[in-house]
């Protein structure tokens, strides 16, 4: 292949990366409002959020000004005492407008998610959240798990066409002049 | 994103050849499919995606990225033909042909190609999922989301397909007929986005919280979505309008063609593939001396591990022999085979000190016929696998490196004693799993093409040559050129089984007619000719059992690193009130390895036998070869397993060797790179395709198999050998999803 015939296809190959590299992450909104001085929205990914790793981003604004340096703590409390911590970073997010955490919540019922922006104490608020327990995994994989009986079905319509095909003509690709013409 | 990479590829491949030289299929349709895959990845993959789940104006953006601009440009690249064209010949063929030819799949196919059904498509995509509570649906669940944007991408290709009618299909309408079929679409355009804009009430509620979050209030981002959709719509509608109004007054025409100097050709479609054909790869492997060299490489590398299983700490993590073999030589097994063929015999480092020791020493000997069989190998297969699970043999690096030794010792002893290559046909296990394994692989030493061979009367590929094609190979003419060691006589050669990849016949072939040729993955499993070396399938009692003691050894081996196999073996330990876990470990592989094999194989080639009326012999040959596949996919996921959670051990058991000889250039060891990292999110989805690729090849065999010998009772013969492969199947998928003990990663 000439160089010139190869431009769409690099060009093809250009945009994939920067779209890849550009992808971004977010989920689904839990709250939003006011944090003090700031505007803050907090998404969750998965949704429905069940027991296990769950990613949290904020997209952090101040008088229409989006805020990407103010550090933002995040801390997730648990029905049965436990509790886990972390900070959240724009490198831990797809979007170079949000920031993201991702926190392990060990079990399922209601979590209070506490979020605390910059040093100053008023700029705080926190909310609740449902977690569901964790499906078993064979339930969250099972549509990798059943994809051999879509391909057993149509080599079984397979069988049944060129059986088909034989008793009525011989053998297909002879008689068949498109099929023929493709499949040669 | 897969999918859209895949058909790219699939595209690529098949348009050379006829770009440009056929009717129809001028330079510029390339150039538009590969915009449309630019703009299908712009709308799927970026940010928009994304930012669409929080503006509906971005999202309407996406929809009319997808419905106006990719579909348009992925079918004016006329995609059908080039797509089938850039399957392998095998796939068109055997698969695609029986579709394609069926007259009630054009049937179908016609219907759905109407321009009633094209129009209705693209208007009941258009509504439906624009209904708040389906659209609502959307934005809350991905796969429902990802759904929507097939329908609409589907939809809308049927519905430019009555208008741009790609090659070599023919519009059905005429252009006035189409100018209606457009402007109708146009009006319930025009009606959709009325709706939406002039509406008083938020008509999509998710948006009432995710709006306001990026300065837009939710009401004036609806109504900005429906201007953009009303405008968006018409700038491409009515372009298209007015084409085809001027194309139907003639006062547009095409261009005439005019085709390329070169004929068309699609050679590279038409024959198979051939490694030792690709330019740079092809002419080092023909070199005997690269090959070698690779030898001499591994064999250099096998003497370093050797010493620092001897030499280096006794715990395996920290020591390359407790690392290296069993984590990353293994997993570049499994993708050797699963991609290439037998390339781990090729490049076997034995063979170096083997063939130096020949070049002064001719064994006097012959094979015994006593042992013409694989029954030693078996008995070594099991040994191997027994005594892996008993003593943990990947946790001790001393082992290991004394069984280099003994594998040195071993070659060196009875290829020093006995002609050809006795060791690696008769004896070696690990040959034996290679060669098993490759049976499924994409790739074979075979002959390129078999008229040259019907006139051969040197037989140089068995029996060597004086010259063979050496002679631009650079080898000088007064070197003896020697034939297959493992006499295996290339035009009656079946798959893989018995090949090491050594080539010598390649070399040896004056007419240069040996190739690294694909082939269909398991296609010599059900082969019923007679096969130079190993005869007909349907007698090896010897061979069936090898294979069915691999296939089976797949799934012990790998349950042997399952919690639950664990806990049993420590719970009969404690039952019995043993001191060590040795034998309880040897008795339970044993029963996964021989005794259930033996037992569930026997039931099934019975019943099988019964019903076709063919012998139980036959039968339990047959069915074991069938079974291969499923077996080597759980090879593939156990190993690939390890590669894929421990390949980083690799990094500090090198750094550290590298201090111990007072090497400091790499840093201090980073052990923390050897412990513990997470199993990737793919892995798990990967291996279960794995496991189903190798369920549906065993099946499509058992079937191939059944049909060949039994007639008008395959599927009833076939169902035994079905329920095996399916048990094995369920099994493979308990494994993957147990608690894995990890390598390299114990106690650092």
């Amino acid at each position: 292949m000439s160089f010139r015939a190869s431009i769409p296809w690099l060009a093809c190959g250009l945009a994939v990366a920067c779209c890849l590299r550009a992808q971004a992450d977010g989920g689904a909104v839990v709250d939003r409002g006011r944090y003090g001085a700031y505007d803050a929205t907090i998404f969750l990914a998965p949704v429905p959020p069940s027991a296990g790793a769950i990613d949290f981003s904020i997209l952090l604004s101040r008088s229409g000004e989006p805020q990407l340096i103010v550090p933002v703590h995040i801390r997730a409390e648990g029905p049965n005492g436990s509790w886990t911590e972390g900070q959240m970073h724009d490198a831990d997010s797809g979007n170079r407008l949000l920031r993201a955490c991702s926190l392990t919540l060990g079990s399922s019922g209601t979590w209070r998610i506490s979020i605390q922006i910059g040093e100053n104490t008023a700029d705080f608020r926190s909310f609740e959240i449902s977690v569901n327990p964790t499906p078993p995994p064979w339930r969250t994989s099972l549509p990798w798990m059943i994809l051999w009986i879509p391909v057993a079905l149509l080599l079984v319509a397979r069988e049944i066409l060129v059986a088909g095909q034989r008793r009525r003509r011989g053998a297909w690709d002879d008689s068949n002049r498109f099929s023929a013409t493709i499949l040669r | 994103m897969v999918g859209i990479v895949f058909s790219s590829l699939l595209y690529l491949r098949g348009v050379r050849g006829i770009v440009g030289r056929v009717r129809g299929f001028p330079t510029w349709r390339p150039k538009c499919f590969a915009a449309g895959v630019i703009v299908l990845f712009l709308a799927l993959a970026s940010p928009i995606d994304s930012i669409g789940h929080m503006l509906l104006w971005v999202h309407m953006v996406q929809h009319w990225l997808l419905i106006m601009i990719a579909a348009p440009l992925i079918l004016l690249g006329s995609p059908g033909i080039p797509m089938l064209r850039g399957l392998p010949k095998v796939v068109r063929r055997q698969a695609l042909g029986p579709f394609i030819a069926s007259p009630f799949v054009r049937r179908c196919l016609a219907l759905l190609l109407n321009p009633f059904t094209g129009w209705m498509a693209f208007a009941l995509v258009n509504w439906t999922w624009h209904y708040p509570i389906f659209y609502g649906a959307a934005l809350e669940s991905n796969l429902v989301h990802r759904f929507e944007h097939a329908s609409f991408l589907a939809g809308s290709m049927l519905f430019w397909w009555q208008i741009i009618a790609p090659w070599p299909w023919k519009a059905r309408w005429s252009d006035a007929a189409l100018v209606v079929y457009l402007l109708a679409a146009d009006v319930q355009n025009t009606i959709f986005s009325a709706i939406v804009t002039f509406s008083d009430s938020v008509l999509y509620s998710n948006y009432l919280a995710t709006a306001p979050a990026l300065g837009w209030d939710a009401l004036r981002d609806q109504r900005m979505a429906g201007a953009f959709m009303w405008t968006a719509g018409q700038v491409v509608m009515l372009p298209a309008a007015i084409f085809l109004i001027l194309r139907a007054l003639k006062m547009v025409r095409p261009k005439p063609f005019v085709a390329r100097e070169r004929p068309a050709t699609v050679s590279h479609l038409t024959e198979p593939f051939d490694l030792l054909r690709v330019s740079w790869i092809g002419a080092f492997l023909r070199k005997r001396a690269a090959r070698e060299s690779i030898r001499w490489t591994l064999a250099f590398i096998a003497l370093i591990l050797v010493i620092d299983g001897f030499f280096g700490p006794t715990d395996a993590p920290s020591n390359m022999a407790g690392t290296l073999p069993w984590t990353h030589w293994r997993g570049l097994v499994v993708i050797a085979l699963l991609f290439g063929g037998n390339f781990l015999c090729m490049s076997c480092p034995l063979m170096a000190p083997r063939n130096l020791m020949r070049r002064w020493w001719k064994p006097r000997f012959r094979w015994p016929s006593a042992l013409r069989s694989k029954w030693l190998a078996v008995g070594l297969i099991a040994i191997w696998l027994i005594t892996y699970e008993a003593f943990d043999l990947w946790s001790n690096p001393r082992a290991t490196a004394l069984i280099f030794v003994g594998y040195f010792a071993a070659i060196l002893l009875i290829d020093g004693l006995f002609r050809g290559g006795s060791f690696c046909k008769w004896v070696c296990p690990i040959g034996q799993f290679h060669m098993t394994q490759s049976l499924v692989s994409p790739l074979s030493v075979s002959v390129r093409n078999t008229a040259v061979c019907a006139t051969c009367i040197g037989r140089e590929c068995i029996r060597g040559s004086d010259s063979g094609h050496a002679k631009s190979a650079s080898v000088s003419l007064s070197i003896s050129v020697p034939g297959c060691e493992l006499e295996l006589f290339q035009p009656a050669k079946r798959g893989n089984l018995d090949c090491t990849f050594c080539l010598d016949c390649v070399d040896a072939c004056p007419h240069d007619n040996v190739g690294i040729l694909t082939q269909s993955p398991s296609v010599a499993l059900t082969d019923r000719r007679w096969g130079s070396s190993i005869g007909r399938v349907a007698s090896r009692i010897d061979v069936a059992s090898m294979l069915a003691l691999l296939s089976f050894g797949a799934f012990a081996n790998a349950a042997g690193m399952t919690g639950p196999w664990l806990d049993l073996v420590a719970a009969v330990t404690y039952s019995f009130e043993l001191t060590s876990t040795v034998v309880v470990e040897a008795a339970m592989t044993t029963v996964a390895i021989i005794i259930l094999p033996v037992i569930l194989m026997s039931c099934a080639a019975l019943i099988s036998s019964r019903i076709s009326r063919i012998s139980l012999r036959e039968s339990l040959c047959v069915g074991a070869h069938t079974i291969v596949p499923i077996g080597a996919s759980m090879w593939c996921v156990h190993w690939f397993f390890h590669l894929a959670t421990s390949a980083s051990t690799a990094i500090p058991v090198m750094q550290r060797a590298l201090n111990d000889v007072g090497i400091a250039w790499f840093g201090q060891p980073e052990w923390a790179e050897s412990c513990c990292g997470p199993v990737p999110s793919w892995l798990l989805p990967l291996e279960l395709v794995l496991l189903q690729l190798g369920l549906v090849v065993s099946g499509w065999m058992v079937w191939r198999g059944s049909a060949q010998r039994t007639g008008r009772h395959a599927i009833l013969a076939s169902i035994p050998w079905w329920t095996l492969s399916l048990i094995l199947w369920f099994v493979g998928v308990w494994i993957v999803f147990q608690p894995m003990q990890m390598r390299g990663t114990s106690t650092l």
